[in-house]
């Protein structure tokens, strides 16, 4: 699912990634651990094609960074989806309306769209909330929201960059439980963050230590 | 096809759900249509003063003497129809006599009614077309000399010189004005489109996150900008309206007498056309790095 061979990347002259080289295989569920400026937000903005890659090899879910040009770049997007930790939902449309936004830019239709945003709701106990808009909604429940759009496509691969970053501890395991249930379904995680406690609630998963943009460790 | 009317349509539906960043959008729009339009709309007037008071020649036709008075009323009606006419003064050998007697203090010339040597006469006035008006004039009197029964066609070349000379300064003066005009409404335009955009950043960015291709994205946009270029145009059309109306009532009056006449059908028709490509143009150059 994910095969980077030497990757590095730069801002200016500060190399932010260094030489990085690993393989995620499809249906797994890895943990891109490291502390905060380790380069994680920049390597998951490099995979969903945020940022060109300037050194190394890449693929992501058959798409080769090294030759994905901007046309491509919506492509790479509705095939991996991404969950950030400000959640970047519209605060203005309701919960509905945010779910269905990648299935409207797919051109799904409407009875389609309405089936999979309700299934989606109940999964993650969002249906009393359907019909009000994000702005009075809780940070958690923004989160349910951000991750209820990424997923409602049913992405081969689903990047999450510090999803619970903003929660309390009780919240964050609520919302791992979530990710495990969809990866049993067979979406590939890939999960930045800097909670250790994260990682001990998924012993299964694969474990990435990044530190100042070098892979320091890779178990699992 | 299903899958643009709908991105057109959402371009329409988005307008009405951030109805205050559009409403003041369409009001800063109206303003400066309204502006651009009162320029043309001075400009058009002062181009038609200076079009009606030295655009304008006349010149005299007489016919011989010998030829017949039906033959020669018939050709008068003829040229009232030409195209540059504006308009004609016969006069037959008798009333051409009248009019020399009066003009010279009524001197008493019946004695002259039986050998009457004065022609058949009409005093001509012609408008002069924007585009060759010398050529048009020198056709025109060629076609008039060319008449059974015509003597001669006298005409000052001085006048006519001058006359064409103030038409196509007029139009050499009045064409670039109306492009500037517009180049301003555009650049001030795509600039007002820019800062609409800045309010939509978030919802762009969240669409191109989700996969939104750049048509998905930029033809509701595009849809938007055009409804309210044409929204606002109307709008700036009917203040120019209510505006022309109170201004011809304040200067139509003694001592100035200056009558303000709106813009013709076909500028308002242009006008549309051009502020609707203007709308995708410069709207086209706020959105195009999305």
């Amino acid at each position: 699912m994910l095969n980077l061979r030497h990757v590095s990347y730069a801002f200016g002259t500060y190399w932010v990634l260094k030489n990085l080289s690993f393989q995620v295989e499809p249906g797994g569920f890895t943990f891109l651990f490291g502390p905060s400026g380790a380069g994680k937000t920049t390597l998951l903005r490099l995979l969903h094609g945020s940022l060109s890659l300037q050194r190394g090899a890449a693929s992501v879910a058959g798409f080769d960074l090294a030759s994905l040009n901007r046309r491509m770049v919506p492509r790479l997007r509705r095939t991996v989806s991404v969950v950030f930790q400000e959640f970047k939902v519209l605060p203005h449309k309701t919960v509905k309306e945010n779910i269905a936004l990648p299935m409207l830019v797919r051109g799904i239709p409407k009875a389609q769209m309405e089936r999979r945003t309700n299934a989606i709701c109940r999964v993650l106990r969002l249906e009393k909330r359907m019909h009000l808009a994000c702005r009075g909604l809780s940070g958690g429940e923004q989160q349910r929201v951000a991750i209820a759009r990424a997923v409602v496509t049913n992405p081969k691969l689903l990047l999450s960059d510090e999803p619970t970053g903003n929660l309390d501890e009780e919240l964050s395991t609520r919302l791992l439980e979530i990710f495990k249930q969809f990866n049993q379904f067979g979406t590939t995680i890939f999960l930045a963050t800097h909670n250790r406690r994260l990682i001990d609630l998924v012993p299964q998963a694969k474990v990435l230590v990044l530190d100042e943009g070098r892979l320091e460790q890779e178990c699992g | 096809m299903n899958r643009i009317a709908f991105l057109l349509g959402k371009g329409i539906r988005d307008l009405w759900a951030n109805k205050w960043e559009q409403g003041v959008t369409l009001v800063a729009l109206t303003l400066l249509l309204f502006l651009g339009l009162m320029f043309i709309l001075v400009v058009f007037n002062v181009r038609q003063q200076v079009l009606s008071r030295q655009g304008e020649m006349s010149f005299e036709v007489y016919w011989e003497s010998s030829a017949s008075l039906e033959q020669v009323k018939k050709q008068w009606k003829e040229l009232k129809q030409e195209d540059l006419v504006q308009s004609i003064s016969t006069y037959t050998p008798d009333e051409a006599l009248g009019s020399l007697s009066q003009g010279l203090g009524n001197v008493d010339l019946d004695w002259l009614k039986t050998q009457n040597p004065l022609p058949p006469t009409a005093l001509v006035q012609v408008r002069l077309p924007q585009s060759s008006p010398r050529e048009a004039v020198q056709e025109l009197v060629g076609h008039i000399e060319e008449r059974p029964g015509v003597d001669e066609v006298s005409m000052n070349s001085e006048h006519l010189r001058r006359a064409s000379t103030w038409t196509r300064l007029s139009e050499r003066v009045y064409y670039p004005f109306l492009a500037g005009v517009i180049f301003l409404v555009a650049l001030i335009m795509g600039n007002t489109f820019k800062l609409t955009l800045y309010s939509k950043r978030e919802e762009v960015e969240v669409l191109r996150l989700v996969g939104a291709g750049r048509w998905f994205i930029q033809l509701p946009l595009f849809a938007g900008a055009v409804v309210q270029a044409t929204v606002g145009g109307g709008l700036a059309l009917l203040l120019l309206k209510i505006g022309q109306g109170s201004l011809n009532e304040a200067l139509n009056v003694a001592p100035l007498w200056l009558e303000l006449h709106f813009l013709p059908l076909q500028h308002i028709a242009a006008f549309f056309g051009v502020l609707v490509g203007v709308a995708i143009l410069s709207s086209w150059v706020a959105i195009r790095d999305i």
